[in-house]
């Protein structure tokens, strides 16, 4: 019983930690006006996520990074309390959407407790580097552990939440991804147009569908794996690219700053990070009708935060054999001609297909996409969805051709998992559906 | 007297009833059962039944059973390994954690005893899936389960 009750606890813990947000210092901020439940938790979770990856740089240890984010936290709330009834008006739908994610998230979490299995990948990169930071080590330590080329903001946040649990197992930390998976879905759902009865029922229902075990798989998304961390920052970095979308610029240069960090945020989790980065990028550059000025600081900010990533391996010499990926140790020129085959090319074509009809969200989307074409609907509105999700699909196909290891167990064990950390956009062409005023929707009676 | 406003309250309570209409009882219900969906999609009564019940260590020694590379002794043997930390980690040392052989699959599991900084001890060993080519009279038996892992400590000479 008393476990639960730590569980709750923790519950409340992460919430605390990532519900005072940063634009209270500023006086003529109109975010936290504007602002919901899960908006409000998905921007403090991108800063939290960015503060202790900066402070990491310095060579702290997790006792010190905890320390800083704490003082962080501790000005947040002094400004807070002294600004709080001038700042803060309660949105309407808050507490639909408080007690919706409380309430999941606690019914996730006692899964989560039960269902202790670390899965296969997170134990062999991802639980050793937690266990780096819980023990005490800085960044630096990293190269001594094995596989010291991945990286580790996911470990980091994983182990942070450990150690400021009540609870002395590792799972603890893992209540975070949890946390952070509830709070991108929620956002994604905050887009639809209608009542909070249907937002409920899709609530839930996204939660079921995504909540799938692999195929191939004998333990849940929250085993330790990278994926729900990306699959979750994605899905709110595509709420913010239909933000920008609904040609809103009042808030615009926020947006765009929030993209920005999601894509160092999706650098430093897993190496796919990089292609969904670049994928959000072009994305962004390609599709929205900015200025040329802010194009070129869009790239620039992508190039520094790229830079800084190789910059800081290299400091820290977490690359010392130089191997960028597991199953990649020959890549020039030549090797890659020699490994492109029309063989190949059809057993990468025929798992892609059985990973894309096998995820659920990219089943709505097509379902979505299919519902518009027979309806002669313009595509205008979902082009850079499409191109973010053709782009993904493409670029990893590429990826999967060049490796130097067993393509088809690569395939068999991999390509799920890589749809579902980019499937959240699909949802976004069901939601551009709906939300189009063309559409009459009330003959269904929603 | 008290029962004059409790019939008047009563009536207007029923009054309100009626006002909520089919279609909102309905939503209301809906609501219910998909809650009901998903508590039963995600186990809460058993979860909850079972975090009352089994402490960490029987837990996880239980969940590693369903995967197909581990069990209790098999495989990986988290089960084993989660045993051992619970049942001897005071026997370990300080900062030290047992030399782990594992003639299943070589792999070693260390990151159970949640210590990277820990040195690994040669003196104690921890034994999954035993194959013949280990001579036991060496060491202290400590642990041993079916013949197949044990915990052992070698002897001093």
């Amino acid at each position: 019983m008393i476990e639960i009750f730590f569980i709750l606890l923790q519950l409340f813990i992460i919430y605390f930690f990532l519900s005072f947000n940063v634009s209270v210092l500023n006086y003529k901020s109109i975010l936290l006006k504007n602002s919901s439940v899960p908006e409000n938790i998905a921007f403090n979770s991108i800063i939290f996520l960015n503060f202790i990856l900066i402070i990491s740089f310095l060579n702290l240890s997790l006792n010190k990074i905890i320390f800083i984010y704490s003082l962080y936290l501790g000005v947040l709330v002094i400004f807070y309390l002294y600004r709080y009834k001038n700042l803060y008006v309660p949105l309407k739908d808050d507490l639909f959407y408080l007690s919706a994610l409380l309430i999941t998230s606690f019914v996730i979490f006692l899964e989560v407790a039960n269902n202790l299995v670390i899965g296969w990948d997170a134990q062999k990169f991802w639980i050793y580097k937690t266990l780096n930071f819980y023990n005490g080590n800085t960044i630096s330590n990293l190269s001594n552990l094995q596989n010291p080329w991945y990286p580790y903001l996911g470990s980091l946040s994983w182990s942070f939440f450990w150690k400021v649990s009540f609870i002395e197992n590792e799972y603890s930390g893992r209540l975070f991804y949890v946390f952070l998976y509830l709070t991108s879905l929620l956002l994604l759902i905050r887009n639809f147009n209608f009542s909070k009865f249907y937002k409920t029922i899709f609530y839930i229902a996204l939660i079921i569908i995504s909540y799938d075990y692999a195929h191939h798989s004998h333990w849940s998304m929250f085993s330790g794996y990278q994926e729900i961390l990306i699959f979750s920052l994605v899905a709110m970095a595509m709420h913010f690219l239909y933000k920008i979308s609904e040609k809103n610029k009042k808030l615009n240069n926020l947006n765009i700053l929030k993209i920005l960090l999601i894509c160092n945020l999706l650098i430093w989790t897993k190496h796919e990070g990089f292609v969904i980065s670049l994928a959000l990028i072009l994305t962004l550059v390609i599709f929205f009708n900015f200025s040329l000025n802010t194009k070129i600081s869009i790239f620039v900010f992508f190039l520094i935060i790229v830079f800084l990533r190789f910059f800081i391996f290299e400091f820290y010499d977490l690359n010392p054999t130089n191997v960028q990926h597991a199953g990649y140790d020959d890549i020039n020129l030549f090797t890659i001609i020699d490994k492109i085959s029309l063989e190949r090319i059809l057993l990468i074509l025929k798992f892609l297909l059985f990973g894309l009809i096998s995820n659920y969200f990219i089943l709505i989307g097509f379902l979505a996409l299919t519902f518009m074409l027979f309806t002669n609907r313009n595509f205008k509105k979902i082009n850079y969805v499409i191109f973010f999700l053709f782009f993904n699909i493409f670029i990893f196909c590429g990826i999967y051709l060049i490796t130097d290891t067993d393509l088809k167990h690569m395939l068999e064990t991999g390509i799920d998992r890589i749809i579902f950390q980019f499937s959240p956009a699909a949802v976004l062409i069901f939601i551009e559906l709906y939300n189009l005023k063309k559409i009459n929707f009330k003959k269904f009676n929603l | 007297m008290s029962l004059t406003v409790f019939r008047k309250n009563k009536s207007k309570f029923e009054k309100k009833i009626k006002k909520v209409d089919n279609k909102k009882f309905l939503n209301f219900i809906l609501i219910i059962l998909i809650f009901f969906v998903f508590f039963q999609e995600f186990n809460l009564f058993k979860n909850t039944y079972d975090l009352i019940t089994k402490n960490y260590y029987n837990r996880a020694t239980r969940a590693y059973e369903k995967t197909f590379f581990s069990g209790f002794c098999k495989g990986s043997s988290h089960g084993y390994l989660f045993y051992i930390k619970n049942k001897y980690s005071k026997k370990f040392g300080e900062n030290k954690i047992p030399k782990i052989i594992n003639n299943f699959n070589e792999k070693k599991e260390y990151w159970v005893f949640s210590n990277v900084n820990a040195k690994i001890n040669n003196q104690q060993i921890i034994i999954l899936n035993k194959i013949d080519d280990i001579d036991l009279d060496k060491y202290h038996i400590i642990d041993n389960n079916d013949n197949k892992c044990f915990f052992i400590e070698k002897k001093n000479d």
